[in-house]
C-alpha cells in the first residue's frame, strides 16, 4: 500500500491540477521552514564554536567581590590557591575596556603574561616590549592601522600612550579577537594605572577536571571574599545564552509558523466542492475510503516533504553561505565591532527532528482529516446527483 | 508514471543533497581539528573566557565574568547578562552565604 | 438475446427491499418500498418511471453504492447487503461499470486518466490498464484523444468516454442511469446500439431512463415501471425463468 505508485501518480495530478494554490502553499511552507530552521542552525553554529573553543579556557577562574561587586583580587590570593592539592599555576590577569568615543567602540584590552610562543592565529608576532601590541581584526578594520603602526591610547588622566602594532590577529579568530588589544602585562597594568599587588582576576589551572568543582568549593570557604567561575559553568553559560537568544528569536517566528498553520489549516478544510465531487467518484467507482486518505496523505506528505527539506536548503544556503544576513541584526545588538565570523557548518538532529514534527505532522492532520470526512460520505450521493 | 517517477527523484535528490550537506560538516570537523586546536592554543594563550561577539556593552562582552558594571550580580554564580540572568536560575553555588537569625537572651529598650 | 440464455440462476436478487433517507428526520424520504426482483444474466432491463419514482437510488442499491434500510441483495447468491463498506467497494469496481447521467468524468484530467484513475486501487500493472485502455478508446473512435483535457470535448466525446470507463475492469454488468439524458435522438440510439453491442458480449444491461427512446426501443427486452418507490409494472418478470 505505501509503494503504491500509482496511487502516488494519482495524488501528484491532483496536485499539479491546484498547483497555483499549493505552489503559493509550498513556497510559504518553505519560507516558515527556511526562517526557523536558519535560527537553530545559526544557534547551533555559535554555540558549537562556544562550546569547542571556550573548553580550552582557564578551569577556574576567580574574581573578588566587595559588597556583592566586582572588585580587584590581591595577587596574594594566588599563594593561597597554589597551596591546594591538584592546583596548578595560579595566574593573575590583568584586562579591562577602553572606549573609543569618535567610532564608538568598546576595546578589550587584555595583558600578557609570559606567553612567548608563535600563536597559529595571529599575524605578526605577540608584543615582547611595554611599548608594543597585538589587536584584533575588528580594531584594524574600523581603525585602519596595519603591522608596523603606532596604536595611540588616552588614559584616565589623558596621558598618551602609543604601542606599536606588532600583530593582527588572523579572521578566523575574529569570533574570539574582535576586539582585542592584547598588551604585556606590566604595560597595561602601568595604562589602567592599576597598584601592583592587585590584579583582575586569576586563573586556576587544576590538573584532574573532576577535582575543578570541588577546588572551586575550597577557594570559596577559604577566601570567602572570592567568587570563582569554573570552566563548565562558562560552557554551561553560554549554551544557556544562545539557548535564550534562539529561543528569543524563535519566538518572534512563531507568529510565522502559527500564521502558516492557520493558512494550511484553512487550506484544508477548506477541500473544494471539486475536491469533494472528485472524491464522490472515485469511491463510487471502487476507491475505498482508506485508498483516498492514502491519496491524500500522499499529497500531504509530498507538499510537506519538499516544503521541508527546500526551506533547509534555504535556511542552510541562508546561513552558511551568506552569513546569515536577516539574522545577524537580531544577534548584533548596536555594537560597533560586530565581528565577521565564518559559522561552523553543523546542525542538530534532534531539533531538526523536533521543526519536523511541528512543521509536518499539523500539516499532515489538517489535510487529511477533512479528506477523511470527505470520504466517509456514501457512495450513492454520486447517483442522486 | 514517469511523473511520480520525476517527483520522487527531485525530492530524492533534495533529501541527499540535504543529508549529504550534514554529513560534509561532520567530517570537515574531523579532517580539520587543527582548526579547532589553533584556536583553543589562542584561548589558552590568552586566557580568553568569553566570545567577542556582542561588544555594546560590558555586560554583554564578557557574560561569563562579573564586574562593576553587571545587572545581576548579587547572587552568586547568576548569568551576568541582561536578561538571560533574570530568566534563567543559575545553577547552585557550590558555596554561599547564609542569613541566620537566631534567638537570643538580651532584652534592649 | 440474454433473456434466451439458459442460465436459471439470478445473477441480482432483491427481496423485500426497502430505502429509507434521513430515517426518523424531518426530512424522511421513502424512496423505496417494499421492491422484490431478479436480474437474470444477460438480461437488457430498463427502469422506467417519472423522476421522484425511485429509479436511481434502485440502480444505487443494485450496484453496492448504498446499503439498504430494509430487505436483502444477494449478488451470484451471495449477499452483499450487509457486506462492509471495502467489500462493496470492491465490489463495485470489479463487477459493474457505472454510466451516470450527468458522466462524472474527472475535470481537467486526460481522457486516458479519466480511464485509469478509477482502477487505481485494484492490483493491475500500470501497463496493463494502460494498454486495455487505449484499447478501448479505439473501439470508441477517440484513440486520438488520450491526451485530451476532458474539459475540451463534446457531449457526445464525454459519453463514450463515461462508456469506456465503464468497461475498464471488463465488468459483467453495466448499471447506466438516465444515459441519453444529454444526447439528442440520434446519438441516442447510437448509444442504445453500443449497449446492445456490450449486451451481445454476454454483459447484462440495467438501465434507468425516461426518455421514448430508450425504454419503447425494441433491443430492450424487459421493462420495470416504478412509481413513488414502488414497483407497478415489470413485463417481462421472470422471462429468464
Amino acid at each position: 500500500m505505501i509503494f503504491n505508485f500509482k496511487l502516488l501518480e494519482y495524488s501528484l495530478s491532483s496536485l499539479w491540477r491546484r498547483k497555483e494554490k499549493n505552489i503559493a502553499l509550498m513556497i510559504v511552507y518553505a519560507l516558515v521552514i527556511a526562517t526557523l530552521g536558519s535560527v537553530l542552525l545559526l544557534t547551533h553554529a555559535l554555540k558549537t564554536e562556544a562550546l569547542m573553543t571556550l573548553s580550552a579556557a582557564p578551569e577556574i577562574v576567580v574574581q573578588r567581590t566587595q559588597g556583592g561587586r566586582h572588585e580587584l583580587i590581591p595577587v596574594h590570593y594566588a599563594e593561597t590557591i597554589a597551596g591546594f592539592p591538584g592546583v596548578g599555576k595560579v595566574t593573575p590577569r590583568v584586562w579591562g575596556y577602553y572606549y573609543d568615543s569618535l567610532v564608538k567602540a568598546n576595546l578589550t584590552l587584555i595583558g600578557l603574561g609570559g606567553y612567548h610562543e608563535q600563536l597559529e592565529l595571529l599575524e605578526g608576532r605577540l608584543p615582547q616590549a611595554a611599548d608594543e601590541c597585538v589587536i584584533g581584526a575588528g580594531v584594524a578594520d574600523a581603525f585602519g592601522p596595519q603591522i608596523g603602526n603606532l596604536l595611540v591610547l588616552e588614559d584616565s588622566s589623558k596621558r598618551r600612550s602609543e604601542f606599536y602594532v606588532t600583530g593582527i590577529f588572523r579572521s578566523r579568530s575574529n569570533l574570539l579577537t574582535n576586539d582585542l588589544v592584547v598588551l604585556q602585562e606590566d604595560a597595561l597594568r602601568d595604562f589602567f594605572a592599576m597598584p601592583d599587588g592587585l590584579a583582575t582576576d586569576l586563573t586556576v589551572q587544576v590538573y584532574n577536571s573532576r577535582e575543578i568543582s570541588t577546588i572551586a568549593k575550597k577557594i570559596a570557604y577559604f577566601l570567602p571574599d572570592s567568587r570563582p567561575i569554573t570552566r563548565e559553568e562558562l560552557l554551561h553559560t553560554y549554551d544557556s545564552l544562545f539557548n535564550w537568544r534562539s529561543g528569543m528569536m524563535l519566538a518572534v517566528f512563531v507568529s510565522a509558523l502559527m500564521a502558516f498553520l492557520i493558512l494550511a489549516w484553512d487550506r484544508a478544510t477548506g477541500i473544494s466542492a471539486e475536491e469533494k465531487r472528485e472524491i464522490g467518484i472515485l469511491k463510487a467507482l471502487g476507491w475505498e475510503t482508506s485508498h483516498i486518505l492514502g491519496a491524500k496523505l500522499r499529497e500531504a506528505l509530498l507538499i510537506s516533504l519538499s516544503a521541508f527539506i527546500a526551506g533547509l536548503l534555504l535556511a542552510w544556503f541562508h546561513v552558511f553561505v551568506l552569513g546569515a544576513p536577516l539574522l545577524m541584526p537580531l544577534l548584533k545588538g548596536w555594537s560597533v565591532l560586530f565581528p565577521t565570523f565564518d559559522l561552523t557548518r553543523g546542525v542538530n538532529l534532534y531539533q531538526l527532528a523536533v521543526l519536523g514534527c511541528v512543521t509536518i505532522l499539523p500539516y499532515l492532520a489538517c489535510t487529511v482529516i477533512p479528506a477523511w470526512k470527505a470520504a466517509g460520505s456514501d457512495p450513492d450521493d454520486v447517483m442522486r446527483g | 508514471m514517469k511523473r511520480s517517477f520525476i517527483c520522487l527523484t527531485v525530492l530524492l535528490a533534495g533529501a541527499v543533497l540535504l543529508v549529504s550537506l550534514l554529513f560534509s560538516a561532520h567530517l570537515h570537523d574531523r579532517r580539520h581539528p587543527a582548526r579547532w586546536q589553533n584556536k583553543r592554543d589562542l584561548v589558552a594563550a590568552l586566557a580568553i573566557t568569553d566570545l567577542s561577539l556582542s561588544s555594546e556593552a560590558r555586560y554583554t562582552r564578557h557574560v561569563t565574568q562579573a564586574d562593576l558594571f553587571s545587572a545581576f550580580q548579587d547572587f552568586p554564580a547568576a548569568f551576568e547578562h541582561f536578561p538571560t540572568g533574570s530568566m534563567i536560575p543559575p545553577r547552585p553555588a557550590g558555596y554561599s552565604g547564609r542569613v541566620l537569625f537566631e534567638s537570643s537572651q538580651q532584652v534592649r529598650p | 438475446m440474454g433473456a434466451d440464455m439458459d442460465n436459471h440462476e439470478p445473477l441480482i436478487r432483491i427481496e423485500e427491499v426497502s430505502k429509507i433517507y434521513h430515517q426518523g428526520k424531518p426530512d424522511e424520504v421513502r424512496a423505496l418500498q417494499d421492491i422484490s426482483l431478479e436480474f437474470f444474466p444477460g438480461e437488457v432491463v430498463v427502469l422506467t418511471g417519472p423522476s421522484g419514482s425511485g429509479k436511481s437510488t434502485l440502480l444505487a442499491l443494485i450496484g453496492c453504492m448504498a446499503r439498504p434500510t430494509q430487505g436483502t441483495i444477494y449478488l451470484q447468491e451471495r449477499r452483499v447487503s450487509r457486506l462492509p463498506e471495502s467489500f462493496l467497494a470492491r465490489i463495485r469496481r470489479e463487477t459493474y461499470g457505472f454510466v451516470f447521467q450527468q458522466y462524472h468524468l474527472l475535470r481537467d484530467v486526460s481522457v486516458l486518466d479519466n480511464l485509469m484513475f478509477p482502477l487505481y486501487p485494484a492490483a493491475l500493472p500500470y501497463k496493463t490498464m494502460r494498454e486495455r485502455a487505449l484499447l478501448l478508446l479505439n473501439k470508441f473512435d477517440l484513440s486520438d484523444r488520450h491526451k485530451t483535457n476532458v474539459r475540451q470535448l463534446s457531449g457526445g466525446e464525454q459519453q463514450r468516454v463515461a462508456l469506456a470507463r465503464a468497461l475498464m475492469a471488463d465488468p459483467p454488468i453495466i448499471i447506466a442511469d438516465e444515459p441519453t439524458a444529454h444526447l439528442d435522438a440520434e446519438l441516442s440510439l447510437e448509444l442504445l446500439k453500443i449497449l446492445t453491442e456490450l449486451n451481445a458480449e454476454g454483459r447484462t444491461i440495467i438501465i434507468a431512463s425516461h426518455d421514448p427512446v430508450v425504454y419503447q426501443s425494441p433491443l430492450i427486452n424487459r421493462r420495470i415501471g416504478l412509481r413513488h418507490g414502488k414497483l407497478v409494472d415489470d413485463n417481462n418478470a421472470g422471462a429468464g425463468q
